[in-house]
């Protein structure tokens, strides 16, 4: 079960805001959270923040976590003080209208709406279309433009509003879910880890601007030059109705971490983990992987320099990429045990050579 | 997760796609994506842009 110490932590990093390329409020929070047991923290160029365990030992192994979120940035401020936008990372349109956000200017954040044209006023063709972000703006409750520029700056960043929630037994629901989830994962499996005696180094990173492309696993990786790696993403879950399971396998809410078989996913890791959830008795969920390689960190942390041996541990999730994404905790914590036990099973030297080890 | 995937994996996922499909210049524009996967097949990644600029005239000159 998780602390109460902890679910502060979680409930303290949904709330924060931080759009690709932006994230220094998430980092922040993340960085004091995991300094408190790791015995170096730093935060690299690019904005990564990476906790080390046991920094003298050569074997390593890397966690990622992007802590940044799909959001917004200013583009335009027109006469009458409206905010033109553009997206960070994969927004669906249909989801943005009637959205609360805040603008995170250089003096603090400034709360705003996304509104729209009355379905009044809509004319009959156009109703029940989504409107082009172009043609969408925010708006700050100022009069003009001139006062609207001495609050806000073209490039400023936008994110959905806070609306971390616990629901029914289990279920959290929150904008940025993807991947703050992943990043909470990472820092638990440092503090869980910081209680044992481990063989091997530990370097949990939360990873920046994963949504515009795995940017700061790219960099991560290579600074680390880890020997196993692990990203821990949201994954799919099927269980609404409108999701073909034909596709994309049956994923449940509460069922346990997904566990995928795509070129990404090391062979060797993959036994190691699946006997792993053997043995804890920890609940897995399998998956071949929404496509054959591609769309989280594993994917670049894999190809660094020689060669990675890397797995994706996917956290299932509803409503992904709209601002109202939900997870289950008891996913949350199957994932923490399952990596973490995992890494305790793990041998300085050892390889993971697919067809030999 | 990301939405887009990283560069390399989109553009070719885009090339896929416009297999079945038909546009201007089709047979020009395949042999032109020929020479630049032959160029990548052989450098790598990782040289500065104006390497495989060079690299990409001579794979075209070669081509014809």
């Amino acid at each position: 079960m998780l602390s109460e110490k902890s679910l502060i932590f979680l409930e303290q990093l949904m709330k924060c805001s931080g759009p690709s390329g932006f994230e220094i409020e998430t980092a922040a929070v993340f960085r004091k959270y995991i300094s408190q047991f790791t015995a170096k923290v730093h935060t690299d160029v690019t904005g990564n923040t990476i906790g080390i365990l046991n920094e003298k030992s050569d074997f390593k192994v890397m966690l990622a976590g992007h802590y940044d979120e799909i959001g917004f940035q200013v583009v335009m401020i027109s006469d009458e003080g409206l905010l033109y936008i553009r997206n960070v990372g994969g927004i669906d349109k249909v989801t943005v209208p009637g959205t609360e956000v805040e603008i995170l200017t250089e003096k603090g954040k400034i709360h705003g709406v996304i509104g729209k044209k009355p379905i009044h006023l809509t004319e009959e063709k156009d109703r029940g279309q989504a409107v082009e972000i172009k043609n969408l703006w925010i708006d700050i409750g100022v009069e003009n433009k001139k006062e609207a520029e001495k609050i806000v700056r073209i490039g400023d960043p936008v994110a959905v509003k806070p609306n971390y929630t616990r629901m029914g037994k289990n279920r959290i629901v929150s904008k940025g879910m993807d991947d703050k989830i992943g990043a909470f994962v990472v820092a638990e499996i440092l503090r869980e880890l910081s209680t044992r005696k481990i063989n091997v180094g530990v370097y949990g990173v939360g990873t920046v601007q994963e949504e515009l492309g795995l940017r700061g696993a790219t960099t991560s990786a290579f600074g680390i030059a880890p020997n196993v790696g692990f990203a821990i993403d949201v994954g799919f879950a099927t269980d609404t109705p409108d999701i073909e399971k034909k596709t994309l396998g049956c994923i449940s809410l509460g069922k346990g971490p997904i566990l995928s078989r795509s070129a990404d996913d090391n062979p060797v890791i993959a036994k190691i983990l699946r006997s792993t959830a053997k043995k804890k008795n920890i609940k897995i969920q399998e998956k071949a992987g929404y496509r054959a390689s591609g769309g989280t960190d594993t994917a670049v942390i894999q190809l660094t320099r020689g060669g990675v041996a890397t797995s994706l541990v996917g956290i299932p999730n509803r409503y992904m990429h709209t601002p109202v994404e939900m997870c289950d905790l008891r996913d949350v914590e199957g994932a923490i045990k399952l990596i973490t036990e995992t890494i305790m099973s793990l041998k300085p030297g050892q390889t993971f050579i697919p067809g030999i080890d | 997760m990301t939405e887009g995937g990283h560069r390399l994996s989109q553009t070719k996922t885009f090339i896929f796609m416009d297999d079945k499909e038909d546009f201007l210049y089709k047979e020009t524009t395949e042999k032109i994506i020929k020479c630049f996967y032959k160029v990548f097949d052989v450098l790598g990644s990782g040289f500065l842009e104006s390497v495989y600029e060079k690299a990409l005239l001579i794979e075209m000159k070669v081509c014809g």
